[in-house]
């Protein structure tokens, strides 16, 4: 090689040293991570003190990474790399053949019996008529498909151990058989941590004899297809392109939406709707929220059954897309976030209500420390 | 900051290294000071003053032993009081902390620990910067009158914070006057890519499944798991360590300076006493020049060559930390070595290769669980998981399902830390030196984009309410 002609290696390195990060100053910055859900690092200002405690320069490496050029094209190549070194598994979220399936934990073993114990306590407090639901995640359905020998819990007995915890005025729904048996139908999404409405059709229909009507047949519901581009939770954790979006299904008796009246409630707000399905979201990231929306204190359905029965739902969000058919069964359904309550009275009337309904997903009720308040409500 | 971060790589390299190759050679020392300033005060805004005290003190005693260079006694005096300074600050920020608790436990007494934060690097710049003044004392180099280049080597960011441990002597010549000429630079950059993907693509990758078994219960861990989990270790600290060494080295290319060779594929060695001639080279190189040999080295008879042996292990092992496992760690190496030295080295060259390889290697790890673990029963408890059968039993799903996820990645880890791939490049490049020339590029251009898509993942933090 002639000395002094400049060599392959330099100009390549130079070339990528320069151009990222002048890309990356150059292009317009965005303000939000949708797949991330928070809001990117601005520029920091550099004074003495935020240089003193190292806060503008953790800040500046933040902003900076944040708005690197082609953020998550690099993510994506880094997932190739992973699985062709056989890792199957991204920021907890086991990748399989058909699905994403998040990796279910229990930090604190006794909160699942101390969840339970505060809704027996609060059961016998007020004498309603109670039923608790704990839906399994993906994961404790799907046990054949993550990779093997990859740890994960055994769903079904942790959820038996808890109902054997439960007071004699509470009814237990099993809701891990039905969905064992329906497993290969569509029940999770795929790219979501939550049920589909299929899932929560058999979560509703193992629940109709604990509440006491008569299910109707899926035979009877007209399904919608909202939307064919739904990559949930799942896919933002992983960043994962290996699996087609989910779909988004609505349930329906008559091809209309049907009429309703939805009261949100959130500190002094009050907001109202028309129907159960909020379709803003359909073109949205999250597109789960089309079922009834965000998490909000308190979300009641007042609808046209006529029957004057009422229902409390104490739940997460997985009770979302369960209202679309419990709606047929009950004048009116409120639906309450413990999150954010400190005291029942805030938000409702516990006196107005026949019957309380229990709905969590097994991660709330093994990890979920709000559960707790209802021992002293 | 780290060299093994987007700001580094993206934001501080790209802008010191277009302003010091346009800038003209005089002036090269000015960015080279600047830039290790900025480098250091990025991770410790506050301890810069106290690494630039350091300096100021070695700098100011090679002057004043200068000047009194007929007056032995005065030379003397300098180089001991710089050399107190120096020990002195290291002893406050590293180890007070230690000692205070251990003279607590040991005598009840209640005296105040003020837990000051360890500044990054002061075990690597301390040593640094007091090889100037003993060897200056020692007269084997020259003063350096110039307080920018004196400033300057001290600072120099490729190696301030995580070594090699440049001696003064080591680059005196280059500091003042040194040429960079795109062969240089060429292989800087090969080296430098090198040690990016070792960090980042082997050593935090490996690393990741020990991070695991680290945080697991003693009674979860079968012996699957151990081996598994140690063995990650091993190769997580070689490749973090080596590959930040060879980043320096690559840097220190681009900028114009051969700094020593640190590493030396350890993991091949045939006795325990070859391992510590081929890892962290200019840490034993220091102890050997600044303490092994001052004492007297092996040239007073049996029993002071021991005594030296001990007191060098000591302090190494005191030098990678203040806590007794350390220490620990540093005796366990000291006494082998001497085991060695007496009667097991004769017979360990006579061993099969393998055989000889084995045995080092197994001993390293066994090291690497002391170095690792805090906690001295955990080390036993480890250790027995690892030898004699564990309460989770010789291996579970857990175990098996690592296996699975990692089997590949030691797979390369193995073949990284061997010479083999060096060797072939080299006997392909000697046949086919075309085709190696063209491959290069393109592999370091490959180690350079897999590496960068690492660390933007690394920063990649999604924040989703999931349970609600």
């Amino acid at each position: 090689m002639k000395p002094n002609k400049p060599k392959a290696n330099i100009i390549i390195f130079f070339v990528l040293l320069l151009l990222l990060p002048i890309v990356t100053i150059i292009l317009p910055k965005k303000e939000f991570s949708e797949n991330e859900n928070r809001y990117l690092e601005e520029f920091p200002k550099p004074t003495l003190s935020s240089i003193k405690d190292k806060s503008f320069m953790s800040n500046f490496e933040s902003f900076f990474s944040d708005h690197f050029v082609f953020r998550e094209g690099w993510i994506q190549l880094k997932n190739q790399m992973e699985l062709a070194i056989n890792k199957k598994e991204i920021n907890g979220v086991y990748l399989t053949k058909d699905r994403l399936i998040e990796h279910q934990t229990i930090s604190d073993n006794g909160l699942a019996v101390e969840n339970m114990e505060a809704i027996n306590a609060f059961t016998k407090k007020y004498g309603l008529s109670s039923s608790l639901m704990i839906v399994p995640s993906a994961e404790g359905i799907y046990t054949d498909d993550l990779p093997a020998n990859a740890p994960h819990l055994n769903q079904k007995a942790i959820i038996e151990q808890i109902y054997a915890k439960a007071a004699k005025e509470v009814s237990c729904i099993d809701v891990f058989t039905p969905l064992l048996s329906a497993k290969k139908q569509y029940i999770y999404y795929n790219t979501d941590h939550h049920w589909t409405s299929l899932g929560a059709y058999n979560g509703y229909f193992s629940s109709a004899s604990a509440l006491g009507f008569s299910a109707l047949g899926l035979d009877k519901f007209n399904v919608e297809h909202a939307s064919h581009s739904f990559q949930g939770t799942l896919y933002s954790k992983t960043l994962y392109n290996g699996i087609e979006p989910d779909t988004i299904d609505l349930y329906h008796l008559s091809t209309n939406d049907p009429s309703v009246t939805v009261t949100v409630k959130s500190g002094s707000k009050q907001t109202e709707y028309s129907s159960i399905f909020f379709r803003d979201y359909l073109d949205k990231k999250d597109k789960y929220c089309t079922y009834m929306g965000q998490n909000e204190p308190f979300v009641s359905v007042k609808t046209k059954a006529g029957n004057g029965k009422k229902l409390l739902i104490v739940k997460d969000s997985y009770a979302h897309s369960m209202i679309q058919f419990y709606m047929h069964h009950y004048s009116e359904i409120a639906m309450i976030d413990l999150r954010y309550f400190t005291s029942l009275d805030q938000y409702i009337d516990i006196d107005d209500y026949d019957q309380v309904l229990f709905v969590y997903s097994f991660a709330s009720m093994t990890g979920d420390t709000n559960i707790k308040k209802l021992a002293r409500f | 900051m780290v060299f093994s971060s987007l700001t580094f790589l993206y934001v501080f390299l790209p802008i010191v290294l277009v302003f010091y190759y346009i800038a003209p050679m005089k002036g090269k020392n000015i960015i080279i000071l600047i830039s290790g300033i900025v480098f250091f005060a990025w991770g410790e805004p506050v301890y810069v003053l106290l690494m630039l005290f350091t300096t100021v003190v070695d700098y100011t005693a090679g002057m004043l032993i200068t000047k009194f260079d007929d007056k032995p006694k005065m030379r003397t005096l300098f180089m001991i009081l710089a050399v107190c300074i120096n020990l002195g600050l290291l002893a406050v920020f590293k180890y007070s902390s230690f000692l205070i608790q251990n003279i607590n436990n040991l005598f009840g007494t209640q005296i105040y620990d003020p837990q000051l934060p360890l500044p990054i690097g002061i075990s690597f710049y301390t040593f640094q910067s007091m090889s100037y003044t003993i060897d200056l004392y020692m007269r084997n180099i020259k003063v350096q009158r110039n307080i920018v280049s004196y400033i300057s080597y001290v600072s120099l960011f490729p190696q301030i914070v995580a070594g090699p441990i440049v001696r003064y002597q080591d680059i005196a010549n280059e500091i003042d006057s040194r040429t960079i000429t795109t062969s240089k630079v060429s292989q800087g950059i090969g080296i430098f890519l090198l040690g990016l993907g070792k960090k980042v693509l082997l050593a935090n990758n490996i690393g990741m499944l020990w991070t695991t078994v680290k945080g697991m219960e003693m009674s979860e861990i079968s012996t699957l798991t151990a081996w598994l989990g140690i063995l990650a270790f091993t190769f997580q600290i070689y490749f973090d360590f080596s590959g930040y060494s060879d980043m320096a080295v690559g840097l220190g290319k681009m900028l114009g300076f051969e700094f020593p060779q640190n590493f030396n594929y350890p993991y091949l060695s045939r006795s325990i006493s070859e391992f510590w001639r081929r890892w962290h080279i200019t840490l034993g190189t220091w102890f050997r020049c600044y303490v092994y040999i001052p004492l007297g080295g092996n040239r007073h008879g049996k029993l002071k060559t021991l005594r030296n042996l001990l007191i060098v292990w000591f302090l190494t092992g005191l030098w990678h930390g203040a806590s007794w496992n350390f220490i620990i760690w540093g005796l366990y190496f000291g006494i082998i070595i001497i085991i060695e030295r007496v009667f097991l080295g004769k017979y360990l060259e006579k061993l099969p290769a393998v055989l000889s390889t084995a045995y080092s290697f197994l001993l390293v790890v066994i090291g690497w669980v002391i170095f690792e673990t805090e906690s001295i029963p955990r080390i036993f408890s480890y250790l027995k998981a690892m030898f004699f059968g564990a309460s989770a039993g010789l291996a579970d799903s857990q175990s098996l399902y690592f296996l699975a996820s990692y089997g590949i990645m030691f797979l390369i880890c193995i073949i990284a830390s061997t010479d083999y791939p060096k060797k072939l490049a080299e006997r392909l490049h000697n046949r086919h030196p075309k085709l190696v020339g063209g491959i290069s590029p393109i592999y370091q251009l490959a180690l350079m984009v897999a590496s960068t898509a690492y660390l933007v993942f690394a920063t990649y933090n999604p924040f989703l309410y999931f349970r609600f």
